[in-house]
C-alpha cells in the first residue's frame, strides 16, 4: 500500500497535501520503507516541546537536523546557505509548535519549510525570479556538491562520482532518501512535493541508473586504459 | 538486503563522510528553542516583497520589504545586504515602549524616534526578527526573517 496519505490539517496554507491516488504503477514491485513506528513518541516529543520541555526538542533536532541537511543539499544549496535554512525551519517550528495539530507529520512540515526557503535562496541568488521544481530540474549543479577528499576509500569516491553524474531530480530524491536516519517515505513525499507512490519506482530507476555508471567506470578502471 | 537497498545504504555512508551537516548545526538548532517565550505574542505577516510576482520584483539586491501586524501594534521592515551583514531600518506603529533587532545569536537594542523609525546596522546570522514590548506590558514579535 504505497499510496496512504493523511491530510495535514495544522500547516494550513503552508502546505498543499493533496490527496494522490496510486498513478503511473511501475510494473517492478515498488519498494517502500516503512511507515515510520515511532509515531507514538513523536506525539510525546512535540507535546512535551510544546509545554516547554526542552530535552524533548533536542530529540526533534536529532531526529531531523540530517534530513532537513539532506533536503537543503539536494536542492544544491551552498553549505552555508543549507546550513541557515535548517536553522531557519527550527526557528519557524518553535513558532509554530502551540498550533501543532498533527505531531506526527513535523518531520514533513521542518521538511517543507526547508525545501520553500531553498527555493527562496535559489531564485534571490537567480536573481529574482520565482522558481518551481520543473525549472530546478533541469539547471545544472550549481555548487560542489561535497569535499570528494573526505572520502577514504577509492570506492566511495567513485560511488560519488557516479552520484553526480545522475540527473539531477534523481540526486534530489536520492540525497533525501540518503538522511540518516532514513526519512519516511511520507515525509520524503511531502518534503519533495512527489506522490508517495512514485517514490519506490523513481527511487528504483536512479539507484539502476547509478548502478550502471558504477559498472562502466569499474569496467573501464578494469581495462586499463 | 536488496541490491537497492545495499546502494542506498552505501550512499549514505558516503554522505555522512562527506557531506555531513556542519557540526554546529544542532547546536544552533537545540538554542532555538530558547529564544521563544510562552508569553510573547506573534505578530502577523501582512506583506513580503519576495512573495510578489516576477513583474513587481527587481533584482536580487533590492532591499527585502516586510509588513508585520497584531492586534496593537505592528512593524514596517526593510532588509538590505551591505558589506557588513545586513541593514535593518524599520518603523513599527501603535504603544511600542521598547524594539530589539534580534537574531539568534544577537540583540539589537535600537531606539525609535517620535515617528516610530529605527535603523540598525552590522545585523548578521541566519534570520532576523523585531521584539516590540508595549506600554502595556505585552511583547510582540515578528516570525523569523531568513537573512541573506
Amino acid at each position: 500500500m504505497t499510496g496512504h496519505v493523511r491530510t495535514f490539517p495544522d500547516c494550513g496554507t503552508l502546505m498543499t497535501f493533496r490527496e494522490q491516488p496510486m498513478t503511473g504503477q511501475a510494473t517492478m514491485a515498488s519498494i517502500e520503507l516503512p511507515e515510520d513506528g515511532r509515531g507514538g513518541d513523536l506525539t510525546v516529543l512535540v507535546k512535551n516541546a510544546a509545554a516547554g520541555d526542552q530535552d524533548a526538542w533536542d530529540a526533534l533536532v536529532a531526529r531531523y537536523t540530517n534530513l532537513l541537511w539532506s533536503v537543503a543539499r539536494g536542492y544544491r544549496l551552498e553549505r552555508s546557505d543549507a546550513a541557515d535554512v535548517v536553522q531557519v525551519a527550527w526557528l519557524r517550528l518553535v513558532e509554530h509548535l502551540p498550533k501543532v495539530r498533527d505531531p506526527e507529520r513535523v518531520g514533513a512540515w521542518l521538511a517543507t519549510t526547508v525545501r520553500r526557503e531553498c527555493l527562496q535562496v535559489i531564485a534571490r541568488r537567480r536573481r529574482g525570479s520565482p522558481v518551481d521544481d520543473e525549472i530546478l530540474a533541469g539547471i545544472p549543479d550549481q555548487a560542489p556538491p561535497v569535499d570528494a577528499a573526505l572520502l577514504a576509500h577509492e570506492q566511495a569516491t567513485a560511488l560519488w562520482s557516479a552520484f553526480e553524474e545522475i540527473a539531477p531530480r534523481c540526486q534530489r530524491l536520492l540525497r533525501v532518501l540518503m538522511a540518516d536516519p532514513p526519512p519516511s517515505y511520507s515525509d520524503v513525499s511531502v518534503a519533495l512535493e512527489m506522490p508517495v507512490g512514485s517514490i519506490g519506482p523513481t527511487r528504483a530507476r536512479c539507484l539502476d541508473r547509478l548502478r550502471d555508471l558504477l559498472d562502466q567506470a569499474e569496467s573501464n578502471a578494469g581495462g586499463g586504459r | 538486503m536488496t541490491e537497492h537497498d545495499a546502494l542506498l545504504d552505501r550512499l549514505r555512508r558516503a554522505a555522512l563522510a562527506a557531506d555531513p551537516p556542519p557540526p554546529e548545526l544542532e547546536g544552533s538548532a537545540r538554542a532555538a528553542f530558547g529564544l521563544s517565550r510562552l508569553d510573547e505574542e506573534l505578530a502577523t505577516l501582512l506583506h513580503d516583497s519576495e512573495q510578489e510576482s516576477v513583474a513587481v520584483r527587481g533584482d536580487g539586491d533590492e532591499p527585502h520589504l516586510l509588513s508585520f501586524g497584531s492586534d496593537d501594534v505592528g512593524a514596517d521592515l526593510e532588509i538590505t545586504a551591505t558589506t557588513d551583514g545586513h541593514e535593518v531600518t524599520g518603523t513599527v506603529h501603535g504603544p511600542v515602549r521598547k524594539v530589539t533587532v534580534q537574531t539568534p545569536d544577537d540583540a539589537h537594542n535600537v531606539t525609535h524616534d517620535q515617528h516610530g523609525r529605527f535603523r540598525t546596522n552590522g545585523v548578521t546570522g541566519a534570520a532576523v526578527r523585531v521584539r516590540m514590548e508595549t506600554e502595556t506590558g505585552v511583547t510582540v514579535v515578528t516570525p523569523w526573517v531568513r537573512l541573506g
